[in-house]
């Protein structure tokens, strides 16, 4: 029997949308999803719907859903709570098998029996309903984009391999934008709100599956079902990995939480529980969704010898003090590594970890120093600090790291404080794949982190 | 009205798991005669749903060395329970010295029954030094809790030898099944003495 949650993939690639509150105005949600639909170059049917309107940004627009002359399979309505638990039967009755109910005015603001109206319509019809209040969602590869936010405020993320989904639209919008602006790639996004009927753990099961999707971030407020969520979720963690912020952890924070997606948070105790259980990788800070997901598209090791390469001194000092703090340890170099080493360094240069390459280095002593680490057996990982300040460093060593990291069988990620031609570099770096961070600490966070993800999966 | 408490070593024991030697006394002279069986020194703990709380109110005795002080300690216990519903009161072998840990229960609006395990004393108190889970887990989940815990180093043997790890990880897995099969809103062994040999649950409570 066909389920909801079987009917997700009409949500990522639909080939025929309907929207149902589409509109003329520029500042109206309708405008901004079917401009947005349009400018992904979304290579299906569109189908706008509006009373008061003939035509809008080129396409028919239909009177009602009924008017729509083909069946579609996918509706996105954004008009008001009431209108749209009408407008949703009819969608059903015209056969979609998946809607994005962006309004809110449900449960969330104590409106329990409209959504309710809602789930009995998409369980009779197997609609894979995503919302209510909910901000929509992204596909890029199939140029689907029903996030209401207008492109040139929020930019849209280029392809990549990250599937991210957030119960609340705004920090979804926010991890989208910064994504976006620092060129990491997504493959999927969805915003899921109140979780009416397609919860966390559908989406979870459905990005497992998705060829497309190598790592998941999640921010979520509460799980609609608890259990279900652990079972889910420890299926999944073996294979690709989940990162998950879980927000309301304090008393107002709970409380803030029941007024905004109206779910029940449980206990802190029991998501830090489940999450250990799961195998999820914990997030604590917004900024952790933005920097941990990177690290785990590297290779892969359980080592926790870690080496550093610094051109400046107290930021390997930096470096050493966060590898033991976060359980991880600084590397012996191998004697072979040593007298290599010692053939190039300069006199005032000491060939230990952390190795300062001192102040005057240049691209090619960062590349042949990184190449002598890359080849030591006594080292799983390797930091790279990158002060771009100095007049001997500039972006040539960009390409070099960046391609020493591509032929590299062991991680290799790097730091990079700085303003903005430092900026400008870090950039770059992400984009070739080097994750590259703000300070020593994100930087080897970020290491354990995906060290302690392979260690528990691939020991 | 507070839910009731209960106290119900047995419980524990239908698990096989190990709890310090006791009987439950009605009379002076019973408590005198489990005492002697069960050999010096004894602890002597009332045992009521309305005192969750046994030593906040005097209702807890420790090591009686004779008879003596068994039948006074009786008098006692009682006379600092008064007021309150009594089932009896509990004599128990004093346990020898370990290392005190706690293992916990309680029931969660979104995941059902959660376990904990902690280091006691003033680390659960103070640092707050605890585990969780969702239950059920298996015996490599429950080696994972314990080794979470930042106390981990003082059982593995920071001060001496190491405790008998096996025997609490058995524990915390009998518990999980505890809190599955009686859903209590809450479950508290407190303490539970690790030993290099064994580990033996000296208190226990749970509310219904």
């Amino acid at each position: 029997m066909k389920t909801p949650a079987s009917n997700l993939k009409y949500i990522f690639s639909p080939h025929s949308v309907c929207i149902v509150g589409a509109s003329h105005e520029p500042s109206k949600i309708g405008h901004a999803i079917l401009r947005n639909f349009l400018q992904a170059g979304f290579k299906g049917q569109i189908y706008p719907v509006n009373p008061h309107a003939s035509e809008i940004l080129g396409l028919r627009c239909y009177p009602s859903v009924q008017d729509v002359p083909s069946p579609f399979e996918c509706a996105i309505i954004a008009i008001p709570a009431e209108a749209a638990v009408e407008s949703l039967l009819q969608c059903a009755k015209k056969g979609a098998k998946a809607a994005i109910l962006i309004s809110g005015g449900f449960s969330e603001v104590g409106n329990k029996k409209l959504e309710e109206k809602l789930v009995q319509i998409a369980k009779k019809y197997s609609i894979a309903l995503i919302g209510p209040n909910c901000m929509g969602a992204l596909s890029v590869s199939s140029q689907t984009d029903s996030v209401f936010l207008p492109t040139y405020k929020l930019g849209r993320p280029k392809k990549g391999e990250i599937a991210a989904l957030s119960q609340s639209g705004a920090i979804g919008g926010c991890m989208l934008d910064i994504a976006s602006s620092y060129g990491i790639g997504i493959s999927k996004f969805v915003s899921y709100g109140n979780a009416s009927v397609i919860d966390e753990s559908d989406i979870l099961r459905y990005l497992a599956g998705d060829e497309e999707t190598k790592i998941i971030v999640m921010y979520l407020e509460g799980v609609k079902d608890g259990k279900k969520f652990l079972q889910t979720a420890s299926e999944i963690t073996p294979h690709k990995p989940i990162i998950a912020l879980k927000a309301g952890v304090s008393a107002a924070g709970t409380a803030a939480v029941a007024s905004h997606t109206g779910s029940l948070a449980g206990s802190a105790a029991a998501y830090k529980a489940a999450f250990a259980q799961a195998g999820i990788v914990e997030a604590h800070v917004l900024e952790d969704l933005l920097n941990l997901p990177a690290v785990f598209s590297l290779p892969r090791t359980n080592g926790k010898r870690i080496a550093v390469l610094t051109n400046g001194g107290g930021n390997g000092v930096l470096a050493a003090d966060a590898i033991e703090e976060y359980n991880l340890q600084l590397a012996q170099f191998s004697p072979q590594t040593v007298s290599s080493l010692k053939t190039f360094l300069p006199s005032y240069a000491n060939a230990k970890n952390p190795l300062d390459i001192i102040g005057d280095a240049d691209a090619a002593r960062y590349e042949k120093s990184l190449q002598l680490l890359i080849a030591d057996k006594n080292v799983d990982a390797i930091v790279v600090i990158l002060l771009f300040q100095t007049p001997a460093l500039d972006a040539s060593v960009v390409p070099l790291i960046a391609k020493a990291a591509q032929l590299s069988p062991k991680p290799i990620i790097s730091v990079s404080t700085g303003g903005a031609y430092t900026e400008a570099q870090k950039k770059i770096l992400g984009s070739m794949g080097v994750p590259c961070y703000f300070s020593p600490s994100n930087a080897v966070h970020a290491l354990s982190k995906f060290i302690e993800y392979c260690d528990r999966n691939f020991p | 009205m507070a839910p009731p408490v209960i106290s119900d070593f047995s419980l524990l024991q239908k698990s096989r798991i190990n709890c310090a030697p006791f009987k439950l006394a009605k009379t002076e002279d019973a408590a005198a005669l489990a005492a002697k069986k069960l050999g010096f020194p004894v602890v002597l703990k009332i045992v009521s749903p309305d005192i969750p709380h046994k030593t906040d109110r005097g209702a807890v005795l420790l090591n009686l060395q004779n008879e003596l002080e068994v039948r006074a300690g009786y008098k006692k216990v009682l006379q600092n329970a008064k007021g309150a519903r009594i089932q009896g009161v509990l004599v128990q072998k004093m346990a020898s010295a370990g290392i005190e840990v706690i293992i916990g229960g309680k029931r969660d609006s979104q995941f059902g029954q959660l376990i904990m395990f902690g280091m006691g004393g003033i680390f659960v108190e103070v640092y707050k030094d605890v585990s969780w889970r969702v239950c059920p887990i298996d015996k490599s989940e429950a080696a994972r809790m314990i080794r979470e815990v930042k106390g981990y180093k003082v059982l593995a043997g920071a001060r001496g030898k190491p405790i008998n790890e096996a025997a609490l990880i058995d524990v915390l897995a009998k518990v999980s099944q505890i809190l599955i099969k009686k859903n209590p809103s809450e479950l508290d062994l407190n303490p539970v003495i690790v030993h290099r040999e064994y580990c033996e649950v000296v208190d226990m409570r749970m509310v219904k």
